[in-house]
């Protein structure tokens, strides 16, 4: 146990709840049970860590250019295992909001036709950069007064119809990041994290207690009666 | 399209199911890095790595139980190796974390339990002195003045403070 140590503790915690990458010197090695366990509870303030959009979509140009390098006597023939790296980079992109020309064949009919994004999208509207349209089936296939739970590749979003039109908003809450679920009983959107609930109109619906951000919309176009979203 | 209980969730056509059982696992494999670095930078730089190195090595034909166990055995192995670097030692003399019997995560970060419910359990097994310290420092973010203010003590006594109650926390354990 190293005395005088809780100088150089202190100043490793303030990095790491400041967000900064962990660094370290030999001599802290003495003293690796504490600092990981600094490491957990910094981690503890996002339960539900996910990785943001720009690591997701620089992961998926690493791997596309992973997957593009000759990798010797399989180089010039389609292994199995190059035809997995085909997939994960043709999935990875549509996750990353990558475009993969290489693997566009692939795609073509797994996704709705790519469209560029909205131009002026106003505040409160999920923009994605760049954005693709995704199918998310038949209008008549979308219920009256019932959320609908869809992904559009990296975007998730609840959709909910009326008459023609529909509406679609963030499946995140507003406060921490934690994926919300429906609950038809009070048509509600519920955050599991801190029993915080939305109602349809992605308004938080808490009669007291702190209002938290509207929910961001998602946009959505019914198109000959297909209902696309734009994702990434 | 799969209709469940509360919400409908539509799923997309993919183009191969071991690809993207793949990707959805690395979502998982993130969370459960960063539940262990504390830090964005550092999780993402070993979320890669992950991938880099594991994808290329799966079969295709993979189910979803060994795509999981082959990303998070290559995910542990990332860690101890990050561990080793940041420290300077070797990695037999880290702690050992005792994984799942799954061999990956049940509930996103490793084990059945989330991360918050592992900092709770460890919390509350800490003296009182011990827990409110590391409550304030961690889990409200306070300055360590401000622990010294809320506490009745001073910043010196709360950083010896936070040292004890760190190694007490370590030793209690987070992946009992």
């Amino acid at each position: 146990m190293s005395e005088g140590f809780e100088k150089r503790l202190e100043q490793i915690v303030r990095e790491l709840l400041a967000g900064r990458r962990l660094r370290l010197r030999p001599k802290d090695a003495s003293e690796r049970e504490a600092i990981m366990a600094a490491a957990r509870l910094a981690a503890a303030r996002e339960p539900y860590a996910r990785m943001s959009p720009a690591f997701r979509r620089r992961l998926a140009a690493r791997l596309a250019a992973e997957s593009a390098r000759p990798d010797g006597a399989a180089s010039g023939s389609i292994t199995r295992r190059r035809a997995l790296w085909a997939g994960v980079t043709a999935a990875a992109g549509a996750l990353g909001g990558v475009g993969l020309t290489r693997w566009g064949d692939q795609l073509a009919g797994s996704y709705a036709e790519s469209r560029p994004a909205t131009l002026g999208v106003p505040a409160g509207v999920v923009d994605p950069h760049p954005g693709r349209w995704f199918d998310a089936g038949a209008l008549a296939d979308l219920p009256e007064g019932q959320a609908v739970r869809i992904q559009a590749g990296a975007v998730g979003a609840f959709l909910f119809r009326k008459g023609d039109t529909v509406r679609g908003m963030s499946s995140i809450c507003t406060h921490l990041p934690c994926e919300l679920s429906w609950q038809a009983k009070g048509a509600l959107l519920v955050c599991p994290c801190h029993n915080r609930a939305f109602d349809s109109s992605g308004e938080s619906a808490e009669a007291d207690g702190y209002p938290l951000p509207t929910l961001p919309q998602v946009q959505v176009l019914v198109v000959d009666g297909r209902v696309q979203v734009l994702g990434a | 399209m799969r209709v469940t209980e509360e919400s409908r969730l539509v799923e997309f056509p993919v183009q191969s199911s071991a690809a993207d059982l793949a990707l959805e696992e690395l979502e998982f494999v993130y969370a459960f890095i960063y539940a262990r670095v504390g830090n964005r930078a550092d999780a993402e730089d070993l979320t890669q790595q992950v991938a880099l190195k594991a994808i290329p090595r799966l079969r295709a034909e993979a189910g979803a139980a060994s795509i999981r166990a082959y990303l998070f055995a290559t995910a542990r192995s990332a860690l101890n190796q990050f561990w080793a670097r940041k420290l300077g030692m070797p990695e037999e003399e880290l702690p050992v974390e005792v994984p799942s019997s799954a061999g990956g995560p049940a509930g996103g970060d490793g084990s059945s339990h989330s991360s918050v419910e592992r900092v709770t359990r460890v919390l509350a097994e800490l003296p009182p002195n011990y827990r409110r310290v590391l409550e304030l420092r961690f889990l409200r973010g306070y300055s360590l003045k401000e622990v010294a203010a809320e506490t009745g003590s001073t910043v010196g006594a709360v950083k010896v403070m936070q040292l004890r109650a760190l190694r007490a926390a370590a030793k209690v354990g987070f992946d009992v």
